[in-house]
């Protein structure tokens, strides 16, 4: 029975910029160094401030009260969402038995992915929603 | 095979088969089991500053090993690190689940970070007993930092396992 190894992983950050809006759009912050390589997103996790409580930029992690009120949705370079509004909750490890989501890979278009707030009590400005993406080089 | 094909073929294995072909592609691996054919615990004593990045002290079978899961220690899981001290002679004791919250580690090879992990969900008891487990070639491991994002933890230490193959030279 098989659970996801990690090949090569990034940290991105889905920011809540300025005023925090119910179903408003918050896309990932850009890293260069998945924008610009060929790069195949096989499996992802998010972190919430249990699991990191600050983001290594500086930025603090959304509270734990606050991942079920947020979704996440991936879209890949041909702007398919191939995961649509997927609740944030399901993706930490500790709360669904350790294990990890892994997907059939897809090139993804990073700053098109984003995430959308159905609540916005609890949730500060500038928080930041933490997602280890795992991906292979090929 | 590149990106490409193994997409197309993504599309025409059958679901049932896809965990057999992610094992073949080195992205997920039996739980079940030992991670790792050894296992080495390190304690790490860091530079106990929010901010600031504490590196691995060099190890050449890391180096040439495959590194297949890291485990983080709470106290819970173990009360005292093995073997840091503080000036009386005492072992010091580990963080806590939610201290190690604040602690990211960073695997490299020489040119650049290659993967990151939350130390809390290398705690195994809070995972599901599911080692945080990878398919890491090519560290170095004296590259490899532990980052301190959060506030300075209780005592100067952090102690970790890691599960690794060795190369066959060092077997």
């Amino acid at each position: 029975m098989n659970n996801l190894w990690i090949k090569n992983s990034q940290l991105v950050e889905f920011q809540f910029r300025g005023s925090v809006d119910a179903n408003r759009r918050y896309p990932a912050t850009d890293v260069p160094n998945l924008s610009r390589n060929n790069i195949m997103l096989y499996g992802f996790e998010v972190y919430a401030a249990t699991q990191v409580s600050t983001a290594p930029s500086g930025n603090t992690v959304i509270a734990d009260a606050d991942v079920d009120k947020i979704f996440l949705t991936l879209r890949d370079i041909n702007k398919k969402e191939f995961v649509y509004q997927y609740p944030l909750y399901n993706l930490i490890r500790s709360n669904v038995g350790g294990f990890v989501t892994l997907i059939k890979p897809r090139r993804i278009n990073l700053t098109d992915c984003n995430v959308i707030v159905s609540d916005t009590t609890g949730i500060g400005a500038n928080e930041v929603v933490l997602l280890n993406m795992f991906y292979d080089k090929i | 095979m590149n990106q490409h094909e193994i997409i197309d073929m993504m599309d025409k294995v059958p679901v049932e088969m896809l965990p057999e072909l992610y094992q073949k592609l080195g992205w997920a691996g039996d739980y079940t089991q030992a991670p790792g054919k050894e296992c080495k615990t390190i304690p790490v004593s860091i530079n106990n500053t929010s901010g600031l990045r504490t590196y691995m002290q060099p190890d050449s079978v890391l180096d040439r090993s495959v590194i297949k899961a890291i485990e983080f220690i709470d106290d819970t899981t173990s009360a005292l690190n093995p073997s840091i001290r503080n000036s009386s002679g005492d072992l010091l004791a580990n963080p806590s689940a939610s201290e190690l919250a604040g602690v990211v580690f960073a695997f490299r090879d020489l040119d650049q970070e290659i993967a990151w992990v939350s130390a809390y969900t290398g705690i195994l008891r809070l995972n599901g007993g599911k080692y945080l487990m990878t398919n890491l070639k090519g560290i170095s491991w004296q590259d490899c930092y532990i980052y301190l994002t959060g506030a300075a933890l209780a005592l100067p230490v952090v102690t970790l396992r890691v599960w690794y193959d060795p190369d066959p030279a060092d077997d």
